[in-house]
């Protein structure tokens, strides 16, 4: 089974690049959105497994988006990233009950499983 | 033979002399030969000498005479031959020259007595019948009397003396209508007589010829060179006085004057001393400061125990024309309290208006309310003199003789004497309350001025001045109004001590004729007296509270009147003339005090608003370089990060996508540091405690942090977290601290910051440095920074700013 993840992040870029690294590496992207308003919508829809959640959304803090989704499910599993590496607090992160957090520039060269599944 | 009285001598040859001429005694008994000294010699053969002896002649009567006895040897024996003198006219010369010696010895001692007489002041009327009837005794006169001249021409009987009735009784006057001796002698200054009343005109005369006086004679008594009476002596003989009668006089007259003289001067010291005494003592009750009620009390006493007349009272004159009497001596209707309308030309309304001493001499005719009373209270004559205050005629001291007082000569000026003292005293006691209450003003004004000064609340300073202007102008209310742009006085403060001022909150629109509307129309100070015909729901509100007027002045702020300081009393009499102009420097503080701190809060928004805006710029400077060159930058790293991923690059192109990657990383890192040195994202995203961990964590010693995990205003945040950055740094850079420890905390509104190491202290505040500019920023916020950095002691920074209440 191929795990089934989201993309939350408004730079369509990144987006784009992150979904073909994703992909390559044998999961299967079932959506992308780009505010936390989109995100719960797609969430609704498609249940995915995982999310790579932005920390920093239009209309919201991701790590409190995260916080707010994973006490509604315990068993997504979220990591958090940012363009800035150093844009969340380890202890927040820890609270929030995400996976981990991975800076943008670290993507394509971690080992995402510990992660994501 | 012929003193003897015989014809010839043979008539006594061969008589026995003793026998023939002194066989008897002068006093008629019989005188025997044995005992005859003049027979003596016959016996003895001495010779015998007698000064006196009596002989008697032919005829029975008998002389004094002094003889001399001698023994004659006569063949038939011896003999006595007798030579006699008839010493009768030399007897009787020696008797009238005794009997004068006898009278100028008792002259000598009348003079001496009446010296004594005078030398124990000769200023009774008793005295000067003494003196009368020492001269009629030694001078043999029958009637002396002396008289004093008086300034109308008149004289005045002092004294007399006589054996029988006379009309010139002591007292009584008489005018010198006539060439008698008293015209006569106050003309010359010369000692006259006149020998024959008869035929002389004038009153005098008439009357002295009534009573039997056909002759006189008269000598001056002159005193200081002034002839300043008579001593007169009269006789109903037939023959005129003797001659010289007027020259004795004059030796009389000349002691008299002396005692006159004497007595007037002692009298005069006696007044002055008296009046000196009376002066002293009331200048002491001015110069401690005595109750006006005392000294006005004391002043009239002293009047009229000095003056010796019995009516004395002290006026006040009023606005209105009027005059209050304000101390009294003596039972009349002018007592204090008593007030008088200046009617008539009454001693109070003459001095009034003349602004001089006055006097009336009589009572009887004078119209007017105050004539009516004076009658009535018994005053026949009386002076004024005024009191000057300033140069204005205050009041008035009046003195009026009673029955039997005579007003003395220089009343007035001794009078004026006294009234100069009470002009002190008056002077002195509103220049006294003037200064008291001038530094009354002054301390309020001060006292306010510090509160203002130090910045206080606007409401403590309006409070403050309601109440010290209340005290001072001793209204019954003060209120604080702020005239609202719409047309309203909104009450803004208020005093009072009855709870009659207008309760603070109320706005009411400004209605005719109060003082609000007043103040607001003319901007300047001003007053309304009655509140009976002021219309509109502030007028009926005033009148319920029972305010009847009252006193307001403008507090004028950037050229508009911001609203009026007013003080009220409930009492019938508005408050006195001065009231607006003391309330006006009250009013000009407020203007101070509202100006002060609307500049002052103005100055801390504006301040916070530059600061905010500068925050403000940052963080959007963080987003913008966030989503836009980090972003791109990212990217730039990912692309060659997976182009790195492809499995058969030429070595070389491999590693120009390795160098590039390594410029990429390096871009971000510093794009990331540099976002972070302008403003956290942290801070902005997760607040300050996130913040905070996150310097600890890159600090090079352990941080302990305990921050209050709650969101901040940005501003407060932002400068809390460049505090405890700027201080991490300086730990780092220069405190060779083994750790640090960061503690945050909401008290009283109040965020608390502190940053403190263990290490070796002496930190100071260099000017430029990095926690001057801190300092600045807290500044703007209203907070403050503390440093303690006692060498080996440690850091210990604290940081107050206040966090303000959203609105």
């Amino acid at each position: 089974m191929r795990v089934r993840v989201l993309i939350v992040d408004d730079d369509v870029a990144f987006r784009d690049m992150v979904r073909a690294e994703l992909a390559q590496r044998g999961y299967d992207v079932v959506g992308e959105a780009g505010s936390v308003a989109d995100a719960r919508a797609v969430l609704a829809l498609l249940h995915p497994d995982a999310l790579l959640l932005d920390v920093h959304l239009p209309d919201g803090n991701g790590i409190t988006f995260a916080g707010e989704l994973l006490s509604a499910d315990g068993d997504l599993r979220i990591v958090l990233t940012s363009t800035d590496a150093a844009a969340a607090p380890p202890r927040l992160i820890e609270r929030s009950g995400a996976t981990g957090f991975v800076a943008k520039t670290e993507i394509m060269v971690t080992d995402l499983k510990p992660y994501l599944g | 033979m012929g003193a003897l009285g015989y014809d010839h001598a043979g008539e006594l040859l061969g008589r026995d002399s003793h026998e023939t001429i002194h066989y008897k005694r002068p006093d008629g008994s019989a005188y025997p030969a044995s005992e005859c000294p003049m027979l003596v010699p016959r016996a003895t053969g001495e010779t015998i000498e007698s000064d006196l002896d009596w002989f008697f002649r032919r005829d029975g009567s008998m002389f004094p005479v002094s003889y001399v006895s001698a023994p004659l040897e006569l063949r038939e024996g011896r003999g006595a031959v007798v030579a006699f003198t008839d010493i009768e006219a030399r007897l009787r010369a020696e008797a009238v020259l005794r009997e004068r010696e006898t009278t100028l010895k008792e002259e000598q001692a009348a003079l001496r007595r009446v010296g004594a007489l005078a030398a124990g002041g000769a200023s009774s009327e008793a005295v000067f019948a003494a003196v009368a009837r020492e001269v009629a005794q030694v001078l043999k006169l029958p009637l002396v009397e002396m008289s004093r001249f008086d300034p109308d021409g008149a004289m005045t009987v002092i004294g007399a003396w006589s054996d029988g009735p006379h009309p010139f009784r002591a007292g009584s006057r008489w005018p010198l209508d006539g060439p008698t001796i008293s015209a006569r002698v106050r003309e010359t200054g010369r000692p006259a007589r006149i020998d024959d009343f008869a035929g002389i005109p004038g009153t005098i005369a008439g009357a002295v010829r009534e009573t039997g006086i056909r002759s006189g004679a008269g000598a001056p008594i002159v005193v200081d060179g002034e002839v300043w009476g008579v001593m007169a002596a009269a006789s109903t003989g037939e023959a005129p006085l003797p001659d010289g009668t007027e020259d004795r006089l004059a030796d009389f007259t000349e002691l008299v004057a002396t005692a006159i003289s004497t007595g007037q001067a002692r009298d005069a010291l006696a007044r002055l001393a008296d009046e000196q005494a009376a002066l002293r003592r009331v200048a002491t009750l001015v110069a401690q400061g005595a109750s006006p009620e005392e000294l006005f009390a004391s002043v009239a006493d002293e009047v009229s125990r000095v003056l010796r007349l019995s009516l004395v009272e002290l006026c006040r004159y009023e606005a209105d024309g009027t005059a209050t009497v304000i101390g009294a001596s003596g039972e009349h209707p002018f007592q204090p309290g008593t007030n008088w309308t200046l009617d008539g030309p009454s001693l109070t309304a003459v001095v009034r208006r003349t602004a001089r001493p006055a006097r009336v001499d009589d009572y009887a005719a004078l119209p007017g309310a105050i004539g009516d009373a004076a009658r009535k209270g018994g005053v026949q004559a009386g002076v004024g003199a005024p009191i000057v205050v300033d140069g204005r005629v205050w009041g008035v001291v009046s003195a009026g003789a009673g029955a039997g007082e005579l007003v003395p000569p220089e009343a007035e000026t001794r009078l004026s004497e006294f009234t100069a003292l009470v002009a002190t005293a008056i002077s002195n006691t509103q220049a006294r309350e003037d200064l008291r209450l001038l530094a009354d003003e002054q301390a309020a004004l001060r006292r306010l001025a510090t509160l203002v000064a130090e910045g206080a609340e606007p409401e403590l300073v309006f409070d403050a001045v309601c109440r010290e202007t209340g005290r001072l102008l001793a209204a019954s209310s003060v209120n604080l109004v702020h005239l609202t742009p719409d047309g309203f006085s909104h009450a803004v403060a208020g005093w009072s001590v009855r709870e009659v001022h207008v309760p603070p909150g109320t706005r009411l629109p400004l209605g005719e004729g109060t003082i609000d509307a007043l103040v607001h129309d003319t901007a300047a100070p001003g007053r309304v007296d009655s509140y009976d015909r002021a219309t509109g729901e502030l007028a009926d509100l005033l009148r319920r509270l029972g305010i009847r007027s009252e006193v307001g002045a403008p507090v004028v702020i950037e050229g508009h009147v911001w609203g009026v300081l007013i003080a009220g009393t409930d009492e019938a009499e508005p408050l006195p003339m001065g009231s607006e102009r003391r309330l006006a420097e009250f009013a000009e503080l407020i203007a101070t005090a509202v100006s002060n701190a609307t500049a002052r809060s103005e100055l801390v928004a504006s301040r916070a608003r530059i600061v905010e805006a500068a925050d403000e710029q940052r963080r959007r400077v963080v987003r913008d370089l966030h989503d836009g060159a980090q972003q791109r930058l990212v990217q730039a790293v990912m692309t060659q990060q997976r182009a790195l991923n492809y499995d058969d690059l030429p070595p070389a192109l491999r590693s120009l996508l390795q160098e590039g990657l390594m410029h990429s990383r390096s871009a971000i890192a510093e794009l990331r540091e540099l976002a972070h040195g302008i403003h956290p994202a942290i801070l902005t995203d997760h607040g300050l405690g996130a913040a905070v961990e996150a310097l600890a964590d890159r600090a090079p010693l352990p941080v302990k942090f305990e921050i209050d995990d709650r969101r901040y205003p940005a501003a407060v945040e932002s400068a809390a977290y460049f505090v405890v950055a700027e201080a991490l740094t300086n730990v780092a850079k220069y405190a060779q601290a083994t750790s640090a420890r960061v503690g945050a905390s909401l008290t009283e509104g109040c965020l608390v910051l502190t940053v403190e190491d263990d290490g070796v202290g002496g930190a100071t505040r260099a000017p430029g440095g990095g926690v001057s500019g801190l300092v600045d920023r807290l500044a703007a916020l209203d907070g403050s920074l503390a440093l303690e950095s006692p060498p080996g002691g440690g850091t210990r920074i604290r940081a107050e700013i206040p966090v303000p209440v959203s609105k």
